[in-house]
Formats: C-alpha cells, sequence, structure tokens
C-alpha cells in the first residue's frame, strides 16, 4: 500500500515539478520506463505470489534501468542504437505481459 | 535443457522458452528460499524506506518521461495545426473574396444593362448577355449531360500494357490522370457541348486542366475525385456524338483496359456555374473583330506537365 502511495507521490512530483530532462538523457527514457515497468510487475506478482522480497525488487529495479540504458549507449556507440532498443523493448514486454498474465490469473482467476 | 532429457521439440528456442516459462526473476524465488531456510516468512515486508524510496523514484521517472518525451510532438502538432488553420482562413477569406467579386460584377452587369437601356441600346445589351454566355463568366442551364469519372475501384492489371499511351504513366494504372480528363472533355466540346464544368469549375478560355504530382487542378484549383463533368448541350446528340467520338472511345478503353469507372447521364436540365473572375488585363480587342463576336465554345487548353 505505502509502495503504490510512494509511487502516486513520485508522479504527482514529476507532474507538478515538470523537471527539464537533459537532451543526452532523452535517449534513454523510453527504455528506463519499460525497465521500470517490467520492475513494478515483477514486484507485484511477486506480492502476489507471496515471495516478494524488497531488496531483490530494489536491485532488480536499478539494474534493469543501468542495464537498459547501457545497451541503448552501447548501441549507439555502434550504430544500431535503434534495433537494440527494439530489442530491449521486446524481451522486456513479453515480459511484463507474462508478468502480468500472472497478476491477472492472481486477481480474477482467469 | 539437460542432456539426458529427451530431445525436445524446441531445443534451439531456449532463449525464448526461458523467457516466457520463467519471466519473473529468480531472484525472488531465490531470496524466498533463503528467508524460510533461516526460519522467517517467505515474503518480506513493504514498508522498507529503500522500496519506497524507490517507487516515489519510478513514479518521478514515469511521469519526467511522459513529459519530456511528450513535447515535441505537441510542438510538432501545434505547428501543424497552426498551419492548417492558416490555410483553412486563407481558403475562407479567398471564398469571400470571390463571392464579392461575384456580387460586383452582378452589380456592374445591372448597373451596365441600364446605362445601355437608358440609352436605348438594345442590340448591344442582347450583345453582351451573348458574349457573356459564351465567355463563360455568367452560370447557364440548359438540357445535357453529367459524366462521372472515378479511378479503378481496385488495381486492376493492363490487359494491353504496351500498345496503351497509358503505359508508361507510373504504377497506378486505374488512377484517372489530367490528361484523362483532357480528352474526355475535348471528346465532349467535340460533340457539341456549349457549356462544361468539372467538379463546379467552369471551363472557360483560361482554365485549363493540368496535374501537378498526383492531383488534378482545373483552373489552378485541386480536384477530388469522382470527377462530374457537367456538359450542357443538345440532349439528343450529345451523348451519342461523345460516345462515337475519340474522347468517348478513349474513355471506353480506360474502362475497358483499366476498370476506370465512368457513368452517362443524360438529364434534361443541368446547370453549369458561371466563372466571375474570368478577366484579361493584357489581350487587346483586334479593331476589325471588336464588331463580330465569337460564339464558338472554348477549346480546352491541352497543357502537359
Amino acid at each position: 500500500m505505502i509502495p503504490a502511495l510512494g509511487l502516486l507521490v513520485g508522479l504527482a512530483a514529476g507532474l507538478l515539478l515538470h523537471p527539464v530532462v537533459p537532451l543526452v538523457l532523452q535517449p534513454y527514457l523510453p527504455i528506463a520506463v519499460i525497465a521500470a515497468l517490467d520492475a513494478v510487475f515483477g514486484g507485484v506478482r511477486a506480492v502476489l505470489d507471496g515471495i516478494f522480497n524488497d531488496k531483490v525488487f530494489v536491485v532488480s529495479f536499478l539494474s534493469n534501468v543501468v542495464v537498459a540504458a547501457f545497451i541503448v549507449f552501447l548501441g549507439d556507440q555502434l550504430g544500431v542504437g535503434s534495433q537494440l532498443s527494439t530489442g530491449v523493448v521486446v524481451v522486456l514486454g513479453i515480459r511484463i505481459f507474462s508478468n502480468v498474465a500472472s497478476i491477472r490469473r492472481h486477481l480474477f482467476r482467469a | 535443457m539437460s542432456a539426458g532429457a529427451p530431445e525436445r521439440p524446441d531445443a534451439s528456442m531456449t532463449l525464448i522458452t526461458e523467457m516466457m516459462e520463467r519471466p519473473l526473476d529468480p531472484g525472488y524465488a531465490a531470496a524466498a528460499e533463503r528467508r524460510q531456510e533461516s526460519g522467517l516468512s517467505a515474503a518480506t515486508g513493504h514498508r522498507s524506506t529503500m522500496l519506497i524510496i524507490v517507487a516515489i523514484l519510478i513514479g518521478f521517472l514515469l511521469s519526467a518521461s511522459a513529459l519530456a518525451l511528450r513535447t515535441p510532438t505537441t510542438t510538432a502538432s501545434r505547428i501543424k495545426q497552426g498551419l492548417v488553420a492558416r490555410i483553412e482562413a486563407g481558403r475562407t477569406h479567398a471564398d469571400s473574396q470571390t463571392r464579392l467579386i461575384a456580387s460586383l460584377r452582378q452589380q456592374i452587369n445591372t448597373a451596365q444593362a441600364a446605362a445601355l437601356s437608358e440609352q436605348s441600346q438594345t442590340r448591344l445589351t442582347a450583345e453582351l448577355s451573348k458574349l457573356e454566355l459564351a465567355a463563360g463568366t455568367v452560370p447557364v442551364t440548359g438540357p445535357g449531360v453529367v459524366l462521372t469519372v472515378d479511378d479503378a475501384a481496385t488495381k486492376a492489371e493492363a490487359v494491353v500494357p504496351d500498345t496503351n499511351p497509358r503505359a508508361a504513366t507510373g504504377p497506378d494504372q486505374g488512377k484517372v490522370i489530367a490528361s484523362d480528363l483532357q480528352i474526355v472533355v475535348n471528346g465532349l466540346w467535340e460533340a457539341g457541348a456549349e457549356a462544361i464544368s468539372v467538379n463546379g469549375h467552369r471551363l472557360t478560355s483560361r482554365a485549363a486542366i493540368r496535374s501537378a504530382g498526383a492531383a488534378i487542378l482545373v483552373d489552378y484549383r485541386p480536384l477530388t475525385r469522382p470527377y462530374v463533368i457537367t456538359a450542357i448541350g443538345d440532349q439528343g446528340s450529345l451523348g451519342v456524338e461523345f460516345a462515337d467520338n475519340s474522347g468517348g472511345s478513349y474513355l471506353q478503353s480506360l474502362k475497358n483496359n483499366y476498370k476506370v469507372r465512368s457513368d452517362l447521364k443524360n438529364r434534361s436540365s443541368v446547370s453549369v456555374p458561371g466563372q466571375p473572375t474570368l478577366s484579361l488585363q493584357n489581350a487587346q480587342p483586334v479593331q476589325s473583330a471588336v464588331t463580330t463576336p465569337r460564339t464558338t465554345a472554348p477549346q480546352t487548353k491541352a497543357t502537359s506537365p
């Protein structure tokens, strides 16, 4: 419950403060968002499975974001940035969807 | 996959299988196992400071990136909207100016008629209205035909691609192009049409049918399909002669080879709008020709891009 409130506080802070993201960081934002969503859905599923662990959640979020940003950075250096971004989005997207499917089974038994 | 197990048909796709079957971080299961071994419950609480900080961070990341990445598209769409608004404003302005011109011309005509009748020059009045009729500055009505030409419903293969002048026009063969309309309209003139309009644009001596890229322009106004050609002429002969002459047979060949749709309807009364903005700046009448009015219908200029 409290983390969900924290999420809302963070959303509201972002909307109100309207931070200016440096142009250099902008290519990493979509990937970071997808990675964060992956961590969030993974965490929610773990909560429902009854095996949630805060340390694992924090570490998985941070490592997801860092690795995703690194892959995009590397792709940019190699000239295949958009392809690698697509790859990251596909992999994390599949994970998000199967986690959501599992959450759905827990919540609605369907 | 272990070596001892019977070979699975998807053995070469272990990466995808792994991803689909175990989407959750194995870390959660491992951590839960460790905690259970040391006598704690499998799950930790949701109240650690670190967790809340990360939750706030994630929320901030979501809204910040949404705002940061949304801005460029809104800027682009704002510019586009501005351009669209300017185009529409310009078009409205042009339309209202055209209407103003029409009403002013109407006033000029009535004033002219009044002036001429005051001087009891009824012959001049009659001649003027005859000239106006022939020049196409006033709307006219009478019996005639309405010819609707439209692109082919689907892309059709050309039956005889080599022997046709349209063979090199481009990949989309079923599309009506400007020269098609030129040939068809010239066929209508040839069949005895006295006044022709295409999609409501009167063909006067200064109106050209030409193409600009993929668009067809009549009198510098772009047309949208279907192309409705209204022609005034003798109801009995206009349709028949058009079907017989080169324009009609060209249209028929378009129909047969490219499935271009066309539909010719005889009407007892059609009306063709006038082109009130017709004005000549540089052309001066030749003195000897002033008294002999040309009453023949104008031929459409066959300009090619």
